[in-house]
């Protein structure tokens, strides 16, 4: 009588169990779908003619073309220019500040975790305290930049790449931890054997702590890559500067206002996203094991 | 010149028999000083001058006639834009529809946390690829994202088709809402992957002792999840919270890029695409109008500060519990 009791409640646990198990992995992965489907989406849409979009308007199964994709890539349209140069432009102006800036902020936070000098406390109070500063002047600074004359022609850069390089406090309390954490007694043998100041940083403290320092890099990478309001405020009267972010967003007002072109919209849109999904799949173990290590999206 | 008097001070006090109170030693410079101060002073330089001066310009330009593109223009004005600035209706509208899109942040917070309590309840099969597939999207440029959007709110896109509609999503002058929703959803659609990694990892710091009590004291799972996991990463929410509310009242990308300035000046049908930055931005292009765009700002960052402000309570209270 017991055991068949027990058999009873042992068969309806295994089949609460399975269900629950089956319906945690239908969530998950209709959770997944609904992250993924836009992208399948375009993707369809990028192989569509232009002309069964007009006429059928979006098909699950269309007539496969690469008519996107040659419309895309041919040089007399200059698009892939416009795009390639983007890619670029994005490059240089997002490597210059997140890396100068990285290397500063992360000397000012070794600086303070590693080496006396008077009025440290003092001046790493400050730097809590600005941390937390609310105010920021966003769009408005522009009237700055213009006082400083970095709005015209080429300067139009400047505020973009500069500022970045001298780090942000933020960015210093978020190193700060890790270089604390590298053992005080590496740092003085190597002072013994005559290392000085930015020697240690470079071969003892970056490598020790590279963790937080790759993350924080991929991090501030993608954000710069992926900034648009700054790029767009300064850089728009200034073609050969425009980023991946604003070519993309001239070529597609550009396509919007002959005509629709859908097909050539999604390849642009897929082209541009490329290097930064290439860049995750490579990199996705820092991205998702030190998320809490690079901050967030800025 | 300092310390050779304190040396005769000195000599004068001995000969006299007199003991002076030691001067405080000074401790002997160090070269590394100078990298420390160097070190310090840039991330400093950098504050002040890049963050300090536009702020101080900013607030000076809140009372003048300032155009954008003509430093040297600016000129008092007798508070002509406060008195603009409280008779704004398009202000209000704009602030009303930016607090709408920030919303999205809870309903993305809700998705984060299901999805995290799943993957960390057992051992799923394939997490690491689900974690990958989640992450994309976040990683992916708003621009992009708006794009790819606006392509399935075409009218014969394939959401009209799915739901058997036919409405002009972005541009439907009898439903304007229509474009607002639309804005939301853009935005909400990348955001859970940030906090799903976050709450991953905040989930698994709990301590697994506190379920097998709630287990003896026959809690079912329900409970457990509301009782012991909800306040267990509270902080945790209230960070996310925190960030992803002071990035949903800066929207600016997406709504430029849905609802683009129409030839009647409107950024979609009855602006409803029009959020605060996006009318800070367009005053201060179109019309060159920095002095109003300096108030708009200003009155954002004051309005950001409330709900934050409470956020920031609040998670001071939820730590607090958790010890």
């Amino acid at each position: 009588m017991n055991t068949a009791i027990t058999k009873k409640e042992q068969w309806h646990e295994k089949a609460a169990r399975a269900a629950g198990r089956i319906g945690m992995y239908a969530v998950l992965l209709l959770f997944a779908v609904w992250m993924m489907a836009p992208f399948l989406i375009i993707i369809i849409v990028s192989f569509e003619p232009d002309l069964q979009f007009a006429r059928e308007g979006f098909q699950w199964w269309p007539d496969w073309s690469t008519e996107g994709y040659t419309m895309l890539f041919d040089p007399e349209n200059e698009f892939i220019t416009l795009l390639g140069s983007g890619f670029f432009n994005s490059l240089w102006q997002t490597l210059i500040p997140t890396v100068g800036g990285l290397f500063v902020s992360g000397l000012a936070a070794y600086a303070y975790a590693k080496w006396e000098f008077p009025g440290k406390n003092k001046f790493f109070a400050l730097c809590l305290v600005l941390m937390t500063v609310p105010l920021n002047a966003g769009l408005t600074s522009y009237l700055f930049y213009n006082a400083l004359g970095w709005t015209r022609g080429g300067a139009a850069v400047l505020p973009i790449v500069i500022p970045g390089i001298f780090g942000s406090m933020g960015t210093i309390f978020l190193i700060y931890p890790y270089i604390k954490a590298v053992p005080n007694g590496i740092v003085e043998a190597a002072r013994m054997d005559g290392m000085g100041f930015l020697g240690i940083y470079c071969r003892i403290i970056v490598p020790l702590s590279a963790p937080v320092f790759v993350a924080q890099f991929l991090f501030g990478f993608v954000g710069g890559y992926n900034n648009y309001s700054s790029a767009l405020l300064y850089l728009l009267g200034n073609e050969d500067l425009w980023t991946m972010q604003l070519a993309l967003s001239q070529l597609i007002n550009g396509l919007t206002e002959s005509g629709a072109w859908l097909n050539v919209k999604c390849a642009a849109a897929l082209f541009s996203m490329l290097p930064l999904i290439v860049l995750f799949c490579f990199s996705q173990r820092y991205f998702i094991e030190n998320v809490s290590a690079g901050g967030v999206k800025g | 010149m300092e310390q050779d008097r304190a040396l005769t001070l000195e000599r004068e006090a001995a000969a006299k028999g007199e003991v002076l109170p030691s001067p405080k030693r000074r401790r002997p410079f160090r070269k590394e000083w100078l990298w420390c101060y160097l070190a310090i002073g840039l991330p400093l330089f950098g504050f002040f001058f890049f963050n300090a001066f536009p702020i101080v310009i900013s607030f000076a330009a809140m009372f003048c006639d300032a155009n954008t593109y003509d430093f040297g223009s600016m000129q008092w004005n007798e508070f002509a834009n406060f008195s603009e600035f409280f008779h704004d209706a398009k202000f209000l509208k704009s602030l009303g529809i930016t607090f709408w899109l920030a919303c999205s942040q809870f309903v993305s917070l809700f998705l984060a946390v299901i999805v995290a309590s799943l993957l960390n309840a057992r051992r799923v099969r394939g997490e690491k690829v689900l974690k990958i597939l989640y992450f994309i999207p976040y990683i992916c440029s708003s621009v992009a994202i708006a794009v790819m959007w606006s392509i399935i709110f075409e009218q014969s896109g394939v959401l009209n088709q799915i739901l058997g509609t036919d409405y002009l999503w972005l541009n439907d002058a009898e439903r304007p809402y229509l474009l607002t929703w639309a804005i939301f959803i853009v935005i909400l659609w990348p955001a859970p992957g940030y906090g799903i990694i976050m709450y991953t990892a905040a989930l698994k710091g709990i301590d697994k002792g506190l379920y097998e009590a709630a287990d003896l004291d026959g809690a079912n799972a329900f409970h457990k999840f509301w009782n012991i996991t909800l306040p267990m990463i509270a902080p945790m929410t209230y960070f996310l919270l925190l960030a992803g509310v002071m990035a949903g009242l800066g929207i600016f990308d997406q709504a430029t890029i849905l609802a683009p300035v129409s030839w009647t000046g409107t950024a979609g049908p009855e602006n409803a695409g029009l959020t605060v930055q996006y009318y800070i931005y367009y005053e201060m292009t179109e019309f060159g109008n920095m002095g109003y765009a300096s108030v708009m700002q200003w009155a954002m960052t004051i309005i950001t500060l409330i709900p934050c402000t409470i956020i920031m309570k609040l998670r001071k209270r939820a730590e607090d519990n958790v010890g």
